[in-house]
């Protein structure tokens, strides 16, 4: 029932709201900005909720949205889904009565290795069996929504059978799940894979949207690193002023994990997010 | 009943009790007389907290010892300060060519003004700043954070004064008797020296605020835990102001700050040997990422 009310809630929302992956080194800057109305927070980085450190706290208080995103569920991968870390999402998300919570389409482990990074799986009839099971076992323990991101990737698998908006559009039919759309992993993803970004978010569902990435990142080697670490490129807000053109977005945010700089030079690109 | 009838260990247990009476009477009084009279509300200790100055939240916090190691990190960290482990020195490191100065809070000015590039010893540059902190009492006494001159004398002479009397007379007398009858007393007199000693250290003369400058001096804490948060991440990432606010409020080892081995210096302190106050995350468990996701090498989270 609480899932339904705010997804109600984000459907009405035509006005972009701002906001910024919390990291406790911008933790200042955004407890400055009185515009930030959500803030997503990595749950891997408080495993416990005696982890959650008093700003974050504070924010909640100041009626700012608070969003988990995961990075470990591995929703592409064939092991199965260690409940525990989707215990700690759902906790999280009761913590802080947030609207839903987010991952990838993608896997990070396999036969106990992890990866240390968001691996892409091969887009497959079968892979799209193993990935609605996970999701079905993950919905299963969540108690709100679950949405969905599209990651950067430099490589693909041989032998795809379908395209990536084909494969991801048809992840978030078959799971019934919401688009957590990250434009700079779709420019990046674009550039190193070679395919139309703009022909990409024509064909996605984007009735399904709930909010947007924007992070920087770099050219190395001809291709495109979401390093998360680098100034925002005019690429991606390209792609944010034609996905606005498509369609309504309620929630946009700027993702900065590295390299933190100046406040003056994370105000510009937040200005060029409300902006675009 | 005479208690100066009772005897050997027995007496002990009576004086101690006596002492810890007028301590808690002592700590009573004095909570007594460092009263909010009028009550303020949360809204305007909240207020309050927000006027404040980074300078006059760090004498607040800590009295004018704060204030001049916040204002040595602050500079320090910005680049406009250099603190010398070896020669117990400050050193400006910038000429005020362009005139920035003048934009610098008065405490942080009246430091650079007295440094030079050749060093100043740090007891000189302590003595500066403590001059330099009279502007910052009187704007918290106009507040009702710390106590009146009249509400000091009371605080520093007469509770302590009474407190000591009290020692004094329930153990004097015994040990003079004692010493004359020939008969052991020194268990009482470490007793005694030890109440005396506490009579020092809890009724410290400086940084005394009142409960209103208690309560503005936590709210500050509660509305900068992001501060504190970036400071202990992120430092390079903070203004000058933030920087001396953060390490007014918190204090260089409470934020894990490299600026510790400078901040022992400034103390007279060997590194090695002392422990302070430090955290990393307070609680027992550990509050790092278990994942094996990660999201590095642009792997695009």
């Amino acid at each position: 029932m609480v899932a339904v009310v705010n997804q109600n809630v984000i459907n009405q929302c035509v006005v972009s709201q701002l906001g910024i992956g919390f990291r406790p080194e911008l933790a200042r800057f955004i407890e400055s900005r009185d515009d930030i109305a959500f803030v997503e927070i990595i749950a891997e980085d408080y495993s416990h909720l005696e982890c959650i450190p008093q700003a974050l706290r504070d924010l909640q208080e100041r009626g700012v949205t608070i969003i988990p995103h995961c990075l470990s569920l591995s929703l592409g991968g064939a092991d199965s889904i260690d409940l525990g870390r989707v215990k700690h999402l759902n906790s999280l998300a009761r913590y802080f009565d947030s609207p839903f919570v987010s991952d990838h389409v993608a896997f990070v482990r396999a036969g106990n290795l992890e990866s240390g990074h968001l691996l892409p799986v091969k887009r497959s009839e079968a892979t799209l069996q193993i990935i609605a099971e996970n999701i079905t076992t993950v919905k299963e323990h969540l108690s709100v929504p679950l949405v969905l991101e599209n990651i950067a990737t430099t490589f693909q698998w041989p032998d795809n059978e379908m395209g990536e908006v084909e494969f991801v559009s048809r992840v978030l039919e078959d799971s019934d799940c919401g688009l957590l759309l990250d434009l700079s992993n779709l420019f990046a993803s674009s550039h190193n894979l070679g395919f139309d970004a703009l022909e990409y978010l024509r064909a996605l569902p984007l009735q399904r949207l709930k909010y947007v990435h924007m992070a920087g990142g770099i050219f190395k080697d001809k291709l495109y690193h979401d390093s998360h670490g680098h100034p925002l490129n005019h690429q991606s807000i390209a792609l944010l002023t034609a996905l606005k053109a498509l369609c309504p977005v309620a929630r946009v945010m700027l993702e900065r994990d590295d390299n933190f700089p100046a406040d003056g030079e994370l105000t510009c690109e937040l200005g060029a997010i409300a902006n675009a | 009943m005479n208690p100066f009838e009772i005897q050997g260990p027995t007496y002990l247990l009576v004086y101690f009790a006596i002492c810890g009476i007028a301590f808690m009477l002592s700590k009573a009084l004095k909570a007594y007389l460092l009263r909010d009279p009028n009550g303020t509300s949360p809204a305007q200790i909240s207020s309050i907290a927000r006027s404040l100055q980074p300078y006059e939240a760090a004498y607040l916090s800590g009295g004018s010892e704060r204030v001049f190691l916040a204002a040595c990190a602050a500079l320090s960290r910005h680049n406009l300060v250099e603190v010398s482990r070896g020669s117990r020195k400050l050193y400006r490191k910038l000429e005020d060519n362009t005139g920035q100065f003048k934009d610098l809070e008065y405490v942080e000015q009246a430091l650079l003004v007295h440094l030079s590039k050749n060093g100043e010893s740090i007891s000189t540059s302590r003595a500066k700043v403590n001059n330099a902190v009279a502007g910052i009492v009187t704007v918290l006494e106009n507040y009702g954070l710390k106590p009146t001159t009249d509400q000091l004398r009371l605080i520093r002479f007469i509770i302590p004064l009474f407190y000591a009397s009290v020692v004094l007379f329930f153990s004097l007398p015994k040990c003079a008797l004692a010493a004359q009858l020939h008969l052991p007393f020194t268990f009482l007199l470490i007793e005694s020296i030890i109440a005396l000693a506490i009579t020092v250290k809890l009724f410290r003369p400086e940084g005394e605020i009142t409960a209103k400058g208690a309560a503005v001096n936590e709210a500050l804490r509660q509305e900068n835990s992001a501060l504190k948060l970036t400071h202990s991440t992120n430092p390079d990432g903070l203004s000058l102001r933030d920087s001396a606010l953060a390490y007014g409020l918190f204090g260089a080892m409470a934020i894990g700050d490299p600026f510790n081995d400078a901040h022992y210096a400034l103390r007279g302190q060997n590194a090695a040997g002392s422990t302070g106050s430090g955290s990393s995350c307070g609680s027992g468990t550990s509050c790092g990422s278990s994942c094996g996701g990660g999201c590095g090498g642009g792997c695009g989270g």
